[in-house]
């Protein structure tokens, strides 16, 4: 499933995965500072956030199944 | 409503990859102010950020022969190349190559010492490159330099539209894509650098699925001039391995597995293989590249690589780039191990990525003068959006790319900074920037509509299969456009988004129905087969009367294509042979 998990216990809030996305997937919970995964259906594989992340925290799967899209949305 | 941002700038650039760089460090060299936008985070966006790192330098120092390097230029781009773009490429690169090591990025080197220079694909003609390692390892130095200077990085921000008074571009508006505000920004000479286009969502080649045709498609509604449309795709193989399995086929003895070929569920991911030149087909029989999409049409689909079929040398190159790039990993969780050989399930798609539609200055928007100029005064453009013409009608060789982009980027910098100099700021119409400004955010304003992902569901299925832009046809181009027009004139206006982030998908999708609008065009009005453009009811060259570029341009609410013929100096040896002057084979042809 693309970007499939951040390590909550692994993630130090940096933020470098966000503007490593080039798609806006990773976004901020600013309360918690943590990483999450926002929108999972545009990842397109790229792995930079797992190649950029300092922690290790972030796992990208090779397989992503595209769910089909109604015409008014997922 | 959101925010206003309202910038003024000497230069402004629009995409932050290989051109925008050099654009924007060229241009603030010349003292100018400068402000780089990019609609992801400058360092980690365009294709240059995936790039596979192969940057071609011509040096007669390393025994370079320019005119061995232009003949294959020309040969292989079938003839439509622009010969003094081409050389002004290839002869700038070595001054691009010294930027390079004047910020600190290492090319790789050999054991003694000196630059690995080589060739690539292995022994495919004089053409010859050096390696700069994966764009995402070298780009951060370029963004730190363009800092250091002073220039001025706006990072996520998406440019929608240019801006005109009087037919001169003035700069351009766009928004936020996290916060939503508006961006207006005022410049006094603009730079596109915001390279091609494609349709995956999760890209095997090059993963960038961000890539939309924006600069092209906000050229066109401004009325620039767009050129070589019918050779922005090309077919390339996605490829897959054994954990991906769904289907288990067995060939020649050997179990491989494939997945389901079934849009939009393709699946992709892996290193970049396609130039070792091992496909096969269901029987059995080794295919070329060109002609594996034949073979599909045919009914010896589908492909696969046989990687114990390729050169060794090819290999050895890949898994160094693999090391180098330390993307071993990408490999082990698929279940890969190249250095094994065996056959790998490949689905023949079609893909304009960078890497496989002729980038380098194929596709684009139309070049007026060497000094970087469109058919826009106030516009300038660079890079993989730009239709130089260094490169013809196919990709010659890796490295291309990043040279191109280069070249043109700093080109394109040093012309806008002597232009910003001698213009000024022209502030725009309010009622005219209210209006552009509700048209950016329509998609957020309506209840109710089509997402964005449902639509490029849509354009996938259209343009992707092979039949429509791989072997194409008159009347399957004409069912297409029927299409497409449908898409642009009913679909289109009633994109829908609930957020910012899909505001941003809606604008991509826009911009991508009028790209496929232009490839489906041109590839009808075109009608012979040259190069990566292939068409069954017309199945050869026709010289000299396609010795011709087509060139697009908005006329109101339709588009307008007009044949322009090459200079003669520029044709081919009509007196030879058609077989000497197109050494590539379609298929039926001897």
């Amino acid at each position: 499933m693309a970007i499939e998990r951040i390590d909550e216990t692994l993630c130090n809030g940096c933020g470098i995965c966000i503007d490593s996305c080039p798609m806006e997937v990773i976004g901020m919970d600013e309360e918690r500072k943590k990483a999450i995964v926002q929108y999972p259906e545009d990842c397109t594989l790229c792995a930079i956030c797992e190649i950029d992340c300092p922690q290790k925290a972030i796992y990208v799967d090779p397989n992503k199944w595209i769910p089909v899209p109604m015409c008014w949305g997922l | 409503m959101p925010s206003e941002m309202k910038i003024k700038t000497d230069v402004l650039v629009i995409g932050g990859g290989m051109a925008g760089l050099f654009a924007s460090i060229k241009a603030r060299e010349e003292g100018v102010e400068v402000t780089l936008v990019d609609k992801n985070y400058v360092s980690r966006s365009g294709s240059t950020a995936f790039a596979e790192g192969d940057y071609s330098v011509f040096n007669p120092d390393w025994g370079h022969d320019l005119t061995a390097w232009m003949d294959r230029i020309r040969m292989v781009g079938e003839y439509l190349n622009n010969p003094e773009w081409t050389e002004v490429t290839l002869r700038e690169s070595i001054e691009r190559y010294h930027d390079f090591l004047s910020w600190g990025i290492k090319i790789k080197e050999k054991e003694d010492g000196q630059p690995l220079i080589y060739g690539r694909p292995v022994g495919f003609g004089p053409l010859e490159c050096c390696f700069l390692g994966r764009g995402w390892t070298f780009l951060p130095a370029m963004r730190r330099q363009a800092l250091r200077l002073g220039i001025k990085i706006v990072d996520r921000v998406m440019i929608t539209e240019l801006l005109k008074q009087d037919g001169v571009v003035i700069g351009a508006i766009g928004f936020h894509t996290q916060k939503g505000d508006f961006y207006q920004i005022l410049a006094k000479a603009t730079i596109m650098c915001t390279g091609n286009g494609t349709f995956d969502m999760a890209g095997a080649m090059t993963p960038v699925g961000f890539l939309s045709y924006d600069g092209e498609a906000m050229a066109y509604r401004a009325g620039a001039e767009i050129c070589g449309k019918e050779f922005s795709c090309v077919g390339a193989a996605a490829f897959v391995s054994e954990k991906n399995e769904e289907t288990r086929i067995s060939l020649r003895g050997k179990t491989i597995h494939t997945i389901p070929t079934k849009y939009p569920t393709w699946i992709s991911y892996g290193p970049h293989i396609s130039f070792i030149d091992s496909y096969v087909d269901a029987e059995g029989y080794r295919v070329g590249r060109l002609t594996a999409a034949q073979a599909i049409h045919e009914g010896r689909g589908p492909i696969f690589y046989n990687l114990d079929m390729a050169r060794p040398e090819d290999l050895e190159a890949t898994l160094r780039d693999i090391k180098d790039s330390k993307t071993e990993f990408r490999l082990e969780r698929v279940g890969m191990d190249l250095s094994k050989g065996g056959l790998y399930a490949g689905v023949l798609r079609l893909e304009s990525t960078p890497g496989h539609g002729i980038f380098g200055g194929g596709v684009g928007i139309s070049s007026t003068s060497l000094d970087c100029t469109t058919s826009l005064p106030g516009l300038f453009a660079a890079g993989d959006v730009y239709r130089s013409g260094a490169v013809g009608a196919s990709y010659p060789a890796f490295g291309f790319g990043l040279r191109n982009a280069s070249v043109t980027g700093a080109r394109a910098g040093r012309s806008a900074a002597k232009y910003a100099s001698t213009s000024q700021w022209v502030e725009i119409d309010q009622k005219e920037l209210l209006k552009q400004k509700q048209t950016i955010y329509a998609p957020l304003e309506r209840k109710g509509g089509f997402h964005p992902h449902w639509v490029h569901q849509q354009l996938q299925n259209l343009i992707i299969p092979y039949y429509m832009m791989i072997i194409k046809h008159g009347e399957r181009l004409k069912a297409g456009l029927t299409m497409i027009e449908f898409l642009k004139n009913h679909i289109s206006p009633k994109l829908a988004a609930k957020d910012v982030h899909e505001l941003r998908l809606a604008h991509e999708t826009r911009n991508r129905i009028l790209s496929i609008e232009m490839m489906l065009r041109s590839s009808l009005f075109r009608t012979e087969s040259r190069a990566i453009h292939y068409r069954e009811d017309y199945p050869k060259r026709d010289d000299p009367n396609w010795l011709a570029l087509i060139k697009i341009k908005r006329k109101e609410d339709s588009m307008e294509l007009v044949k322009e013929p090459l200079p003669e100096e520029w044709w081919p040896d009509l007196s030879k042979p058609y077989r000497f002057r197109y050494p590539m084979r379609f298929a039926g042809e001897e």
